[in-house]
């Protein structure tokens, strides 16, 4: 099943929004030379629950290389992002509450509550950082120093994706989260 | 055929998640070779001109000391120059000067210097590189592999495998170029390594970058029997023709024997501060094609 257009709109602004803040503002921002903050995959997550897996996968790998070529890592991010694209309809499924998803909602902090937004974005962020990383550096050689990398990348972002959804949900009465 | 096909449709998502990470795969380890057929990266003229504009802020607060850093090398030109006149005013003989000079060219490479024409060597050699200021566009120093991005590119002369120095040393090298931008692998990059010399015993190493120190390298293949101490300057051996001899990049904070290796293992503290990167100049050695080519007729001739 693809998209429907009902949801077309609200993801382009996702898209937009979170890529420009990944570019613009974020990338840059490194904490304690360790934390890298990659909310840019706040828009695949936040992809609507029932798009097929083909669709996700292309939306991934496209992201991916787009934000590949403002990093200087060439089809790294592209990789990672094809990969969680590939686990999240099995993960969505397996978090799927009693009762199920009501048709057409969104894996959103707003539309899931809060706690199973975290059950379900912080396993696949830190898949998608693990990736980043150990490619990046293409091999075990500083396991523990690029583990930690990894990790203390994952909760900056994950805290970064959830500020900026409650500011864009506080800032604007639209649906788009 | 037809379950052929049926198995196709029933595993499409698999076979194309497969595809995709296989062309991801390509990229990353054809990252070299791709990036000059077609600008893939952050030397591409409107992703440069983004960070461009998006570094205008920084670029304002960084003003100062970018400044302060320009006058402390033109101070630093300025006496050199003044040291030069006087040295081409003293027209004495003096043997040991003559052959140290002599050794001098020989271990810079420079194929035109000879000793009689001691009092030209410095200008002859000064003429062999080229230096193409550029401003700093982009900078990273906390990934494995960092890059530096600058507004100069194939317009301005520049090619990749050029040197990038800074008034503090070395900085890296152009790895790609587009009209107006270079892309250029920072020091800081786990695959890079620089020819270097030990400056007090004038013996060869070479610098590599661990990963995880912007401020830290390691000089690799100093053998055992050598005298190396805390302190020693490290500067570049000028063999490879990448960088003119003597350029700066750091000295000696720790030396440690690596097992029971032949080998040091040594810390060294980098001249440049490449948090602070602002202005480099890009290298252009005018030689650099004649020894190359010269090179190659040599290894083919001794076949």
């Amino acid at each position: 099943m693809g998209m429907n257009s009902r949801h077309l709109l609200p993801q382009a602004l996702n898209f937009i929004i979170f890529f420009i803040i990944q570019i613009l503002v974020v990338r840059k921002l490194v904490l304690f030379d360790v934390a890298f903050c990659y909310v840019y995959v706040a828009f695949l997550l936040l992809l609507p629950i029932e798009i097929s897996v083909i669709t996700a996968l292309v939306f991934g790998f496209v992201t991916g290389l787009l934000v590949d070529i403002f990093y200087n890592t060439f089809g790294i991010h592209a990789a990672a992002c094809v990969f969680i694209m590939y686990i999240r309809k099995l993960w969505i499924d397996f978090l799927t509450p009693r009762g199920g998803y009501d048709m057409g909602s969104l894996p959103s902090p707003r539309a899931q509550g809060i706690r199973w937004f975290i059950t379900y974005a912080f396993p696949l962020l830190l898949i998608h950082h693990i990736l980043i990383f150990f490619i990046e550096i293409g091999g075990f050689q500083l396991f523990s120093y690029t583990a930690l990398k990894a990790l203390a990348s994952t909760g900056f972002s994950l805290i970064m994706i959830l500020v900026i959804q409650y500011i864009i949900y506080s800032s604007s009465r639209r649906n788009v989260l | 055929m037809y379950n052929l096909l049926s198995f196709l449709l029933k595993y499409r998502a698999t076979i194309l998640f497969l595809a995709l990470e296989g062309l991801s795969g390509f990229f990353i380890v054809n990252n070299n070779a791709y990036h000059q057929a077609m600008v893939v990266n952050s030397s591409n003229n409107m992703v440069a001109s983004i960070m461009d504009a998006s570094n205008t802020v920084s670029e304002y607060l960084n003003l100062q000391e970018a400044n302060e850093q320009l006058a402390e090398e033109n101070a630093q030109l300025r006496s050199a120059l003044l040291g030069q006149s006087s040295i081409s005013e003293q027209a004495v003989f003096d043997p040991a000067r003559e052959d140290s000079l002599a050794l001098l060219a020989l271990s810079q490479d420079s194929l035109v210097v000879l000793p009689k024409v001691r009092t030209r060597s410095d200008s002859l050699r000064f003429q062999q590189y080229a230096f193409i200021p550029a401003k700093v566009v982009d900078n990273t120093v906390q990934n494995f592999k960092n890059h530096v991005t600058i507004n100069k590119g194939r317009a301005d002369g520049i090619e990749p495998n050029m040197g990038v120095i800074s008034p503090n040393g070395v900085v890296g090298k152009v790895k790609d170029v587009s009209e107006h931008y270079s892309l250029i692998t920072s020091l800081l990059h786990t695959d890079m390594n620089v020819s270097a010399l030990v400056k007090r015993s004038n013996t060869l190493g070479s610098i590599e970058w661990k990963g995880v120190n912007p401020t830290q390298a390691s000089l690799k293949y100093i053998p055992i029997h050598i005298n190396i101490i805390t302190g020693d300057t490290i500067v570049t051996s000028g063999f490879s023709g990448i960088y003119p001899p003597e350029i700066p990049i750091g000295t000696v904070k720790e030396v440690r024997p690596e097992g029971d290796a032949a080998f040091y293992d040594v810390d060294v503290d980098l001249s440049n501060d490449f948090f602070q990167l602002a202005y480099v100049y890009v290298v252009k050695n005018k030689l650099k094609q004649e020894k190359d080519s010269l090179l190659e007729q040599t290894l083919v001739g001794n076949e």
